[in-house]
């Protein structure tokens, strides 16, 4: 391998994308070679330095793509004709989910308002909650963000097919990082 | 290997939003760590964060399983931070950096400056867009020359050389803190 390629492959290397027989060649010029090993070494320390701990928007992100996945009308790219029955399929269920959550406040009490409502349940997050412990919680229990935050910061949650809505409550409270769960009406 | 995300996005095609928020779970992560890269407003990178799978949803059924579905999504992140540096006319001074570095890096100084998180993110930002993009997704999302050249649209040897001059200013760049931080 000339010099020039095992240079240009350095970084490939570091990150573990060459592929076997290119792997062997760059561990046989590295292992021959001081400066390479010391360019490795540099290289590999740069990675763990610049780990971006950028707080990605998680699963308040998901809960904005689910709400305007809900009111999307934009076309569809055109699909395989293999897989025409998903989309059939598909559109049969997002017919029956697609309705508009409106959270209204009336007196002292929260209500939904709107035709139908597609989520289980309601929920607000405790404001000292972390996105992660959020995240963890929901992967855990299966639960999605379908809608939300309102105006007064609640949560529409969906539940997975076939879960019991009051152990998904139970295990909401459990966890100390809701304030509030009730069912979606 | 299978692509274990290809599942997933034809799901999404079906119009499975369950599967779209498995597909956002897998990516978001690094997805937002690449925008955030280039991006230097956080609100502007969730919002094309956003775009992005916004797209995947309208455009999962136009996958046409040529590349891994990683490598797809990426495709779309690339052209819209592209996009969006195109529509804001910003004018990158970093296009002035030379592409090609006569005076050697010295690898202890740039090892040395690799423990100063600032040094590290200076001289990322002093790289020029498309060794920043290239080596960005190179190091830290760990694609491979192949799947970066499908991403930027280029030869796997134009993805070669961007990640070879990106590396070579990078411990230029570093080679110099290190030396100043010794001083």
């Amino acid at each position: 391998m000339a010099e020039r390629e095992i240079e240009e492959l350095l970084v490939f290397y570091v990150g573990g994308t060459l592929d076997p027989i290119e792997t062997a060649r760059m561990e046989a010029a590295i292992a021959a070679d001081p400066a390479l090993e010391l360019q490795v070494a540099t290289l590999r320390a740069l990675r763990e330095a610049s780990e971006e701990t950028a707080q990605s928007p998680g699963e308040f992100g998901l809960a904005r793509l689910m709400r305007d996945v809900e009111t999307d009308s934009a076309p569809r790219a055109a699909m395989p004709r293999t897989r025409i029955w998903q989309a059939v399929a598909g559109i049969a269920v997002a017919a029956f989910l697609a309705q508009a959550v409106l959270v209204t406040q009336s007196s002292d009490e929260v209500t939904l308002a709107g035709e139908d409502v597609s989520g289980d349940l309601i929920v607000a997050f405790a404001p000292d909650a972390t996105e992660g412990a959020i995240r963890d919680l929901l992967v855990s229990e299966g639960l999605i963000i379908v809608d939300g935050p309102s105006a007064l910061g609640l949560y529409v949650l969906e539940l997975p097919d076939g879960a019991d809505p009051t152990a998904a409550t139970d295990a909401l409270v459990a966890s100390g990082l809701v304030e509030s769960v009730e069912d979606a009406p | 290997m299978a692509d274990e995300l290809a599942p997933l996005l034809q799901a999404v095609a079906g119009g499975d939003k369950a599967a779209l928020s498995g597909l956002y779970r897998a990516l978001e992560t690094p997805l937002y760590k690449f925008i955030r890269s280039r991006l230097n407003d956080p609100h502007e990178a969730a919002d094309l964060h956003h775009d992005v799978f916004m797209e995947i949803w309208r455009k999962a059924g136009s996958f046409e399983g040529r590349s891994t579905v990683k490598t797809w999504v990426f495709g779309i992140a690339y052209r819209k931070v592209i996009d969006r540096f195109r529509k804001g006319a910003r004018t990158d001074l970093k296009d002035e950096v030379p592409d090609q570095i006569d005076d050697a890096p010295n690898p202890e100084a740039a090892l040395a400056a690799t423990q100063e998180a600032g040094h590290v993110r200076h001289c990322l930002d002093e790289l020029k867009d498309e060794h920043r993009l290239a080596v960005t997704l190179a190091f830290y999302q760990d694609l491979g020359y192949r799947e970066i050249a499908e991403i930027a649209k280029v030869p796997e040897g134009t993805v070669k050389t961007r990640v070879y001059h990106a590396k070579q200013l990078l411990l230029r760049c570093l080679s110099g803190r290190g030396v100043e931080g010794a001083v």
